[in-house]
């Protein structure tokens, strides 16, 4: 369920709150909470950390102590676990901070530097979060003094800046280069010939090349090439098959050419390759399909150079999703070799 | 230690400065909702350790308001609408204590005097609220109170005094504690650099 949804019903929750009387309340939120740390796990480990149940204790404990009445007891638990559900509704918005339109519209007014900053800190949020939550259970675990502690906790995210800090340096030196042409130019057999061209001259290429299977002049189907290995897999089929692995419109992804694929393009796979080349990225990434996540893993990944496949009508669109601001794009009948000298300037 | 802020500096401030930020949006929401006192006093102690931090790892004088500026924009647009006074709260209690360290620089002194007036904003953030909204005479009604359950010994100027001491104390013990914690790191990283 996306995160939105679910702040979605978070709010609603909150909303029927100030509505119901406090039993009925009680009980929705303790629904709410269930159903929420049910989709997301991690919040579990967070609220059974003893800071948390401390906390817990003497907020609903001393209101107690100093009333000793029960109807106290059920309105602060009622105001407890509104400001739990509070809490989980910023956690789960915050996950998309960046992209709510809300910063969109202030971005404009902010300068470079701070926009630059921003972006580094809401890709972090995340990681930030599941560090917390990691440091807190491992309070349980790991005999130390509190300030040990203490210590440990900032030392992990000192870390954590420093491993930024060098993945920002390779991000920033990623090159990414466009191949591209209308339907059915020789997209495929360009890139083909780059990955030739590349490997011979000692550049380690990986990814993946979809080489059509004609018949009659008509393409029936798509076959995935390893790159690394040239092992082939039947990808799409356009006859009609009843288990598939997606389907676009008269296009039939098989199960399994589609994980030999993503296998093919996954990030520990490419580990140690200077060039990788994706071919095709279009219409079904615009959907979050196909690719989608290995190119998102890709483009963030300290994988040097990146050559993409895209059809010229998409190219706009692919490089506005994916958030892609610079790159080289290169025509199908240009020469090779121009693309391999482009990757080697850019390995030096 | 001036000059622009080189990469690993600008991660410093972006991890830092989101972790202040996501404490405030969390922890800070929460404490607000459950009417916990002082929730002003608490975020800002964990505020102030998390920027002199920062200042200490990077050593960088700015860094302090670059960090407070990230958690500030974080927990403006943290919900559906844009809250705006925290944002101030935020920048004007780093804008003090940046203040200080750019005029006496990076030393445990400059820390001890920053931390304490950074602490001591949210309450001065407070009485000033109150008396542009009420005029100074606001006071007057605390202390007609006081006298009215017969707490006549109680003198409302002394007790914003004491309170402003507890403040300023904390703030030096929020300084001293960032101070003493980015030592701890520093030194485990230079053990781990010899290790290796």
């Amino acid at each position: 369920m996306p995160n939105n949804y679910k702040a979605l019903i978070v709010f609603v929750v909150i909303i029927l709150l100030f509505v119901l009387d406090i039993k009925s309340s009680l009980v929705l939120t303790f629904a709410t909470l269930c159903f929420l740390l049910f989709l997301e796990p991690k919040l579990v480990r967070f609220f059974m950390n003893p800071g948390f149940l401390i906390f817990a204790v003497v907020a609903l404990g001393i209101p107690m102590l100093l009333s000793f009445s029960l109807k106290d007891l059920q309105g602060n638990l009622l105001v407890l676990s509104r400001g739990i559900l509070i809490t989980l509704l910023i956690y789960l918005y915050t996950k998309n901070f960046t992209s709510s339109s809300t910063y969109k519209k202030i971005k404009r007014f902010l300068p470079n530097e701070l926009i630059s900053l921003i972006s580094v800190s809401s890709g972090t949020i995340t990681v930030i979060q599941e560090k917390t939550f990691k440091e807190f259970s491992r309070i349980k675990s790991e005999k130390r003094s509190p300030f040990g502690h203490i210590v440990n906790f900032f030392y992990t995210f000192a870390k954590l800046s420093e491993t930024i800090s060098i993945t920002s340096d390779k991000l920033n030196s990623q090159k990414i280069i466009v191949l591209t042409g209308k339907i059915h130019e020789g997209k495929t057999t360009f890139a083909a010939k780059i990955a030739k061209a590349a490997s011979e001259a000692g550049i380690k290429v990986g990814g993946i090349l979809a080489k059509a299977e004609i018949n009659n002049g008509e393409r029936v189907a798509y076959y995935a090439e390893d790159i690394k290995t040239r092992q082939t897999k039947k990808l799409i089929t356009k006859e009609n098959v009843k288990e598939y692995y997606d389907r676009f419109r008269a296009c039939f992804f098989l199960k399994d050419g589609m994980e030999f694929a993503l296998k093919c393009l996954s990030s520990e796979y490419l580990q140690d390759t200077d060039a990788i080349i994706i071919d095709e990225i279009g219409a079904m990434e615009l959907e979050d399909r196909g690719y989608s996540k290995q190119l998102s893993t890709l483009l963030n990944s300290t994988i040097p150079i990146i050559i993409l496949v895209i059809r010229e009508q998409f190219i706009e669109d692919i490089c506005q999703k994916y958030n892609i601001t610079s790159t080289e794009t290169v025509r199908v009948g240009e020469n090779p070799e121009t693309v391999v000298k482009i990757i080697k300037n850019n390995l030096k | 230690m001036s000059g622009k802020l080189s990469n690993i500096e600008l991660a410093y401030v972006a991890t830092f400065g989101t972790l202040w930020g996501v404490s405030e949006i969390t922890l800070g929401f929460t404490l607000h909702n459950l009417h916990v006192p002082f929730t002003g006093l608490i975020q800002t102690f964990i505020g102030t350790v998390i920027a002199l931090i920062t200042v200490k790892l990077t050593n960088k004088k700015r860094a302090l308001i670059y960090t407070a500026m990230i958690a500030a924009v974080q927990k403006m647009l943290s919900f559906t609408t844009i809250k705006i006074f925290p944002f101030i709260g935020i920048m004007v209690s780093a804008a003090v204590g940046q203040s200080v360290i750019s005029v006496l620089g990076i030393n445990i002194i400059s820390f001890v005097v920053a931390g304490a007036l950074m602490c001591g904003w949210p309450f001065a953030q407070g009485l000033l609220f109150y008396f542009l909204a009420y005029s100074p005479r606001f006071l007057g009604i605390y202390q007609d109170f006081f006298n009215k359950i017969h707490l006549q010994n109680i003198n409302i100027w002394t007790l914003v005094k004491v309170i402003f001491i507890i403040h300023f104390l904390i703030g030096a013990f929020a300084a001293l504690l960032a101070w003493k914690i980015s030592l701890s790191i520093k030194k485990r990283k230079q053990e781990e650099q010899h290790a290796q």
